[in-house]
């Protein structure tokens, strides 16, 4: 047998070994890593808009107004104590659930109508009630101030022809709330109707076959097939409306900018007040986090018992 | 790049002293006045230079006709286009004011002067605040609000609320503009940018329009101002091409074009140029905005003042004074309360 120290190169491999390739090339031809820089671009776009921005915020909040000072939580602790404030936490939570609810109800009421039409005109169907989300928030929000402007309200104008009177639909404080609500509910709805078709669409049939041959009612099927196949969906549509409601901003600025008497403010509005038009850049950026703890709380709740449905299923 | 009123002192860190351009000014034209003082020069610098485009005072604008019809007064004669009475010209109070609101509104014809939270609102409560005396917060930031004349105000404020359209809480910017140009308004307070736009819209509006002074309170009378300002940040590459083109549009060549341009609504910050003939020519009715300027014992005011900047700016933006006569009236409750919660508000805004 020829010695392999003096004759390397006449030293045949043995059978099953393979030459290795370059760590770093080993490394730059997985598929994980192909992932990592295909989404790369999105990172960073996160990393600049999102973490980054998020990451000051919080530094900013824990300074004082004049930003040269460490205050830790006081600008917190200062909040606790304003009057304004908890009216503010009152009526981002009243829009938000009020608003999400409504969205959601909405949402899987014209899901069950849109799923129940026959395939063939159900493709304009779904066009039309999509119409509302996707025009732009700003612009369909100035659509329906014009419709509750105090002297040209077309609403009112309906209402009066009826023999109606007016109604002050953004100058009394709890119709001002109504009005706000009711163009969020409006925008909003789609969202949830296109997911929860979807999530109809996904029931098997079978289902609903035997639960038919068991003599069970519309309403039954509702309850006991429909809902539980669609709780993780309306869990996700929830929470994420949830986090985009509190955090709305075109809606109330457009058509109250938090009056009549800050009766309308919510986070945002009132975090723009403060920290652009009143200079107080560190009290906003606590009002912008302060509902973030909160919300990662719910979300870490919410996402675990999808987590655990969709392991159980 | 211009910055609106408060903006100057909240971004006066980041902005370039002007001293050099507003001593030519000065010379040539005299000087600011009170407000733009006030809202530009600070720890003796200026960082702002008044604009004329945009600047603005909110007086009255009144219907002529419905005013003689229904309260029986003529307001072209006690605000002429020219000399005033002055014995005239002092029986325009606020309790005048409230008086023949009350019978405009009998009539069908109401004034209407916003109380939502933009700054239409903003300013012409400030010069209500003013002309009775009651302060917010005084240059020593002691809080000032709990006061017989705060208490006063409100109570009148609520009494004129009452004559008013209820949606007024509502009202933002160019909603009291819709009001008059609808032929509804017997007035407003407002620059002329309404009379501009109902004299193309609805002209036999604009001809009985009116601008004339605010009413005259137990301490005065006050109109409210807004003034823009030119600035130029510290990072601009070219300052003294900044400074230079500032200067050039604020002469009073310059201002006078602007003037005559926006058919009277520019008001420059120099009252040496308050004698422009777009005052006096426009029409109709010739002369409409004639008393635009503040003129006679009229003074310009802002809302706030003589809070120091940075906390006015908050009691400004915040809407506290329309709030509290919105509290009052609107939300019913007592004086004494919401004279407690402004204290609260107010408190806020000290923090440093």
């Amino acid at each position: 047998m020829p010695d392999d120290t003096v004759y390397p190169s006449l030293v045949l491999p043995r059978a099953g070994a393979q030459r290795r390739r370059p760590l770093v090339k080993r490394v730059l031809q997985r598929r994980s890593t192909i992932a990592l820089f295909m989404c790369l671009p999105l990172l960073m776009i996160i990393g600049c808009l999102v973490i980054y921005p998020a990451l000051y915020a919080i530094h900013l909040a824990t300074l004082n107004r004049s930003m040269t000072k460490f205050l830790g939580f006081g600008n917190f602790t200062f909040l606790f104590t304003r009057d304004t404030f908890w009216m503010v936490v009152r009526q981002s939570a009243i829009f938000a659930l009020t608003a999400v609810f409504f969205k959601a109800l909405i949402g899987l009421i014209t899901a069950h109508l849109v799923n129940n039409l026959p395939d063939k005109g159900q493709r304009k169907w779904r066009g039309m009630l999509l119409v509302p989300w996707v025009i732009p928030l700003s612009l369909s929000t100035l659509g329906w101030w014009w419709m509750f402007d105090p002297t040209y309200s077309a609403l009112n104008w309906v209402l009066n022809g009826l023999g109606l009177g007016s109604v002050p639909w953004l100058a009394d404080p709890y119709w001002a709330r109504f009005s706000v609500i009711l163009d969020n509910v409006w925008y909003g709805a789609p969202f949830f109707l296109i997911m929860y078709l979807a999530a109809l669409r996904s029931v098997p049939e079978q289902l609903y076959e035997a639960a038919s041959i068991d003599g069970a009612n519309a309403w039954q099927k509702f309850v006991h097939i429909t809902l539980p196949m669609m709780r993780s969906i309306i869990a996700i549509t929830v929470l994420f409306s949830l986090i985009v409601t509190f955090a709305n901003f075109d809606i109330v600025w457009v058509m109250t900018q938090g009056g009549p008497r800050d009766m309308t403010h919510v986070f945002a509005t009132y975090a723009f007040k403060l920290g652009i038009q009143s200079g107080d850049i560190p009290l906003a950026a606590s009002v912008s986090l302060f509902m973030f703890p909160i919300l990662g709380i719910a979300a870490v709740f919410i996402l675990r018992g999808v987590h655990k449905r969709a392991k159980e299923m | 790049m211009t910055h609106r009123a408060w903006q100057v002192a909240v971004h006066r860190s980041k902005l370039e002293p002007l001293d050099g351009v507003m001593a030519e000014l000065e010379k040539k034209a005299g000087k600011v006045n009170e407000v733009a003082h006030f809202l530009a020069r600070h720890d003796g610098h200026w960082y702002g230079i008044p604009t004329s485009t945009g600047s603005q005072v909110k007086p009255c604008c009144s219907r002529l006709d419905l005013y003689k019809q229904h309260a029986g007064i003529e307001l072209d004669k006690i605000f002429p286009a020219g000399d005033r009475d002055p014995k005239l010209t002092d029986t325009w109070t606020w309790d005048k004011y409230l008086e023949t609101a009350t019978k405009l509104k009998a009539a069908g014809s109401p004034v209407g002067n916003p109380l939502g939270q933009t700054s239409d609102a903003i300013d012409w409560v400030g010069a209500l605040y003013r002309s009775f005396g009651s302060v917010m917060i005084d240059e020593k930031d002691n809080i000032k609000v709990n006061s017989d004349a705060t208490r006063k105000v409100l109570e009148f404020a609520k009494k004129l609320a009452e004559q008013m359209p209820p949606d007024v809480f509502a009202w933002d910017d160019a909603s009291n503009n819709r009001w008059l140009i609808s032929g509804k308004g017997a007035g407003i307070m407002n620059p002329p940018s309404a009379w501009a736009v109902a004299k193309r819209d609805a002209p036999q509006v604009a001809a009985q329009c009116w601008t004339h002074d605010m009413p005259k309170g137990p301490q005065g009378r006050f109109v409210g101002a807004l003034p823009f300002f030119f600035g130029v940040w510290q990072f601009s590459k070219n300052k003294q091409a900044a400074k230079d083109l500032i200067q050039w549009l604020s002469e009073k060549e310059q201002a006078a074009k602007f003037v005559a341009a926006s058919s009277g609504y520019d008001l420059p910050s120099f009252p040496s140029y308050y004698d422009f003939d777009t005052w006096k020519t426009v029409e109709p009715p010739k002369g409409t905005v004639y008393n635009y300027p503040p003129r006679g014992d009229q003074q310009v005011s802002v809302a706030a003042y003589p809070a120091r900047p940075d906390v006015a700016a908050q009691v400004y933006n915040s809407a506290t004074m329309v709030k509290m006569i919105a509290k009052v009236s609107q939300g019913g409750e007592p004086i004494d309360a919401t004279v407690k919660w402004a204290e609260r508000e107010l408190e806020g805004f000290l923090r440093t």
